[in-house]
């Protein structure tokens, strides 16, 4: 960021108004900072999985299981209870029916 | 699923200092990856080379309100780049990109399911920058 409405690009160093920034960041930006709302992770690159995951607080909403292709085992929780997951064919059928 | 592609083997073109240099394996390729890397801004470069090349046609978010898949069977002989794809399509539209012979696709979205894909079908951008250009190449995601 180098105001409050602009961003510098990775790209060429020029800067963009901050709706050019890409889905996954406006997601996660939105997600750390309106926790009372539900926001759909489904055009999230893998950097910002990452990132949604490791958060504290917020809600986010995936009709299929989105997670990073680099992880290998979960911990599902529905309703307080937990199980690990670690086969994403198991993930999907835990998706499906939690 | 690997296929050859229909429509084209490659595609190159260059506006202002960015380039696309894309080579088709696939008739279906999938870009997925990390946010931020230049997946939207490939998209914007093909719909701009969309105005003179009639071999492209773009879809997004803004299509949302359309019938894609009344849309995708009108085409014929086109490179159909969709973003958004994980909110664009649905299982109809899914399977009939799926088993389409006239078209082929660039799809930038990570849900694979009912495209019947592999590996194979799976690309993240690779980006080089030098002497203030910078050129988007497509790499296999998982490497064989």
């Amino acid at each position: 960021m180098i105001s409050k409405y602009r961003i510098l690009s990775r790209f060429h160093d020029v800067s963009l108004d901050i709706d050019h920034l890409s889905t996954g960041c406006k997601t996660v930006l939105n997600v750390m900072y309106n926790p009372d709302k539900v926001f759909c992770m489904k055009e999230c690159g893998e950097n910002a999985l990452d990132i949604l995951y490791s958060l504290e607080d917020g809600q986010v909403y995936s009709d299929f299981p989105t997670i990073s292709f680099y992880m290998n085992k979960v911990k599902a929780v529905c309703q307080g209870k937990y199980t690990m997951i670690d086969d994403y064919e198991k993930l999907k059928e835990w998706w499906n029916y939690a | 699923m690997h296929s050859t592609p229909i429509v084209m083997d490659s595609y190159y073109t260059s506006h202002t200092s960015f380039v696309i240099n894309f080579e088709f394996k696939n008739n279906l390729t999938i870009l997925i990856g990390d946010s931020g890397t230049g997946k939207t801004v490939s998209y914007s470069l093909l719909l701009e080379s969309g105005a003179e090349d009639d071999r492209i046609v773009c879809l997004n978010y803004r299509d949302i309100k359309k019938d894609i898949t009344g849309l995708l069977k009108s085409y014929d002989g086109k490179l159909i780049v969709i973003d958004n794809a994980d909110i664009l399509l649905d299982q109809v539209s899914r399977r009939y990109i799926a088993f389409d012979t006239r078209n082929q696709y660039l799809i930038i979205g990570r849900d694979v399911r009912d495209f019947l894909a592999t590996e194979d079908n799976l690309y993240e951008l690779q980006t080089v920058t030098q002497n203030e250009r910078t050129e988007f190449s497509l790499k296999r995601y998982l490497e064989p």
